[in-house]
């Protein structure tokens, strides 16, 4: 990696204060602050136990000593004036560099607290007042956290928190016929793994179809002895070759590979960034709508257990790992096969039901351009906002090879989008009965005032959440499969009601309105433009559609 | 002090096992595990000194100061066999310590608070003496609130000790 010094009229410290994974990924955030400032100096702030990575850094690498402070903290032979008096030097060398930015891309509460000891012109990311920086910074603390399906990955929606554009996904290398597979076999957590015996009846599959190719286990060097231990019965065979790597060599190795095999790891992240096609299989606290490779055409296949995805901070406390045996060996033998194409995922839906999870799907680019809509606060730019988010929308349709000679997959598309923008306007209807009912009805049993426009609320009642559990009952019998919903649904689950949740619920609903705005605009403008693309469409109907992607 | 059989006593208690001094070492020294970060480690309490010299050659790349409260101790170990060059640094420096509170403030207790990275406690010849030794403890492991008081002076942190503090208490959540 070229360390790019800058010429040192500006300074820029990154703070990346997570793990390998997390620090691959943001070097996706530093590409876009490069992109911005052309000649600055970067730094990077990374955690003692990310050192070994230090070398695929683009810039100037300090140290935060958290695993020094953390023993003299928690053990009884540490010194807590210590652990202050490293905190405080890192400190006090940081601000010696005169930092012009710091970006925080670690959304952490140790991470605020830093930035508020941190000195420089302008600061972004988690912070004290953070969340008045943009509707993006109060949807990553609010909706983003809460649902388990969010639209966006971290790396996007830390991206425009921080005024940055989204990084574009990063290409896959082509691969005509796999040569070399790459098994990575061991994940940071045990829940996040596959199994040996998974990958054991894998490489017997890909061995009974081919012998030629060339099968690699992929370790790190601490990792040896669990992997051999765990492969002992194919140690002397040639089916496999084992390489336990360093950091600094990995990278090269994932070049020379046509296919790497992993779960959710830090080497799946290098390899997406690099271009070799991925296969990732995720489980546990593996989040795919937060952390799936940001690549083209990668296939992500996920679990479907009814646990998944459980929270990070807990162990699988199921009987059984119910998410490993959810996703089939001949499923993934298949996948690494199957020809890739993004038509393959093209129309696959993005809910954990489907087993495919696809960053190219149609669904997905819609629910982002709408989210991206309204989070960039462009709601009161009627025209040409929408029309250059659709024609972005249908560029990335018209990329897709299969869609300009498939007339079967451009009515596919076309039912798609007329089928969701029925389903939006059935869910209008329910959310203006909502409302109306919400005022009316509604200030009946709170005994509420509706009168001069100023609402008075009975404080910390008990009787509404009925209610209010009548009407969120109403939203998920809805089946409506997007989180524009989710705060709405999460307010009216409230265990209490008073003016607070009174007035969130009132936002939470004009918000969801909005959205329900934008998506029906883009879908007309969208559904009228495929048809115009479709000639059968043109031959049935006998004419083009009058609206195009200019009009309202 | 008293040394019968050369297992040194105060106030009637032994300061170390009669019977294996030796193995009671090696257990004291397997109890604890070092990370790579450590160069300069204190340890409370010399009593006969077969943990030190155990500490010593079990990590021989670490910089070893002992304090203790009996100079006669001191003495009797620094005249041993025992006490011999077998660390990379040396011998392990030996502090006689008379007041705990008053030597965290003198030059050199200052400069081993700020320039430590950990502190074992040999607490079997602490016997005798014990107030003196946990006082002389919580003053070097600051984990106990009135010690940490007692210290926190000595840096400045620049008006940010608050700040600082919850950036750590993060840590250990």
């Amino acid at each position: 990696m070229e360390v790019f010094t800058g010429d040192g009229e500006v300074k820029i410290l990154c703070v990346s204060l997570l793990r390998f994974g997390d620090l691959i990924q943001h070097l996706d955030l530093v590409s876009s602050i490069r992109a911005q400032n052309e000649n600055a100096e970067i730094h990077f702030l990374i955690n003692d136990n990310c050192q070994s990575i230090a070398g695929l850094l683009p810039g100037t690498v300090h140290v935060f000593p958290r695993q020094v402070m953390q023993y003299h903290l928690v053990e009884e032979t540490g010194s807590s004036l210590s652990a202050m008096k490293h905190l405080h030097e890192v400190v006090q060398t940081l601000n010696a560099e005169n930092f012009n930015k710091i970006y925080n891309m670690t959304h952490n509460q140790l991470s605020y607290h830093l930035m508020s000891l941190l000195k420089s012109s302008e600061q972004f990311g988690a912070r004290p007042q953070f969340a008045q920086d943009n509707l993006w910074a109060q949807y990553l603390n609010g909706p983003w956290q809460s649902s388990d399906q969010p639209n966006f990955s971290l790396v996007e929606v830390l991206a425009r928190s921080m005024n940055l554009p989204i990084p574009a996904l990063h290409e896959s290398r082509p691969v005509e016929k796999i040569k070399h597979l790459v098994l990575q076999v061991l994940t940071s957590d045990q829940k996040k793994n596959w199994g040996f015996e998974n990958f054991k009846k894998l490489i017997q599959l890909v061995r009974a179809g081919s012998s030629e190719i060339k099968i690699s286990i992929l370790g790190a060097p601490d990792e040896k002895e669990a992997i051999l231990a765990g492969f002992k019965d194919l140690q002397d065979t040639a089916a496999v070759e084992f390489q336990f790597l360093k950091w600094i060599e990995v990278q090269s190795f994932l070049r020379q590979a046509d296919l790497l095999v992993t779960g959710d790891t830090s080497i799946l992240h290098l390899a997406a960034q690099i271009g070799t096609p991925t296969l990732s299989l995720f489980m546990g606290s593996g989040n795919i709508y937060q952390y799936s490779p940001r690549q083209k055409k990668a296939v992500v296949l996920a679990a479907q257990s009814h646990c998944y995805p459980c929270p990070a901070s807990q162990s699988c406390e199921q009987p059984e790992h119910f998410c490993s045996q959810s996703i089939k060996i001949e499923t993934v033998y298949n996948a690494i096969f199957e020809k890739r194409s993004e038509s393959m995922y093209f129309v696959a839906s993005t809910s954990t039901e489907s087993l495919y999870f696809s960053n190219d799907s149609l669904a997905r680019h819609l629910e982002k351009a709408v989210w991206q809509f309204w989070l960039d606060e462009k709601i009161e730019e009627v025209v040409p906002p929408y029309a250059s988010t659709t024609k972005e929308y249908l560029n990335v349709i018209a990329e897709n090879e299969s869609l300009s000679s498939d007339e079967n997959l451009k009515e596919e598309v076309i039912h798609f989008l007329r089928a969701r923008k029925n389903e939006n306007e059935n869910f209008q209807l329910l959310l203006e009965e909502f409302a109306d009912s919400f005022r009316q009805e509604a200030a009946g049993i709170l005994g509420l005032g509706t009168e001069s426009g100023t609402v008075m609320f009975a404080p910390k009642s008990t009787a509404p959440t009925l209610f209010l559990r009548r009407w969120r009952a109403a939203f998920l019998n809805a089946e409506y499969k997007s989180d524009y919903s989710s705060q709405l649904k999460f307010l009216l689950n409230a265990p209490v009601f008073d003016f607070r949740f009174a007035k969130q619920i009132k936002q939470a609903t004009e918000e969801l309105s909005q959205l329900l705005e934008i998506e029906i605009k883009i879908l007309t403008i969208a559904e009228n433009e495929m048809k115009e693309r479709s000639s059968s469409y043109v031959a049935r109907t006998g004419r083009l559609s009058s609206v195009s992607a200019e009009a309202p | 002090m008293i040394f019968r059989d050369k297992i040194p006593q105060r106030e009637g208690r032994l300061l170390c096992s009669p019977r294996n001094p030796e193995l009671e070492a090696q257990k004291w020294c397997q109890s604890y595990s070092f990370r790579s970060f450590q160069q300069n480690v204190i340890i409370v309490g010399l009593g006969a000194g077969y943990h030190v010299d155990e500490f010593v050659q079990r990590n021989p790349s670490l910089h070893v100061t002992v304090l203790e409260k009996d100079e006669s101790l001191i003495q009797s170990f620094q005249s041993s066999k025992k006490y011999r060059s077998s660390g990379l640094h040396g011998s392990p420096t030996i502090i006689h310590v008379i007041d705990a509170d008053e030597f965290i403030k003198s030059d050199i207790g200052l400069d081993l608070l700020l320039n430590n990275d950990g502190v074992f406690p040999f607490k079997p010849c602490w016997q005798g003496a014990e107030k003196f030794f946990v006082q002389l403890f919580l003053n070097f492991n600051q984990k106990h609130q009135d010690s940490y008081q007692k210290s926190r002076a000595v840096v400045d942190w620049n008006s940010n000790e608050e700040s600082l503090w919850k950036c750590l208490r993060e840590m250990v959540k």
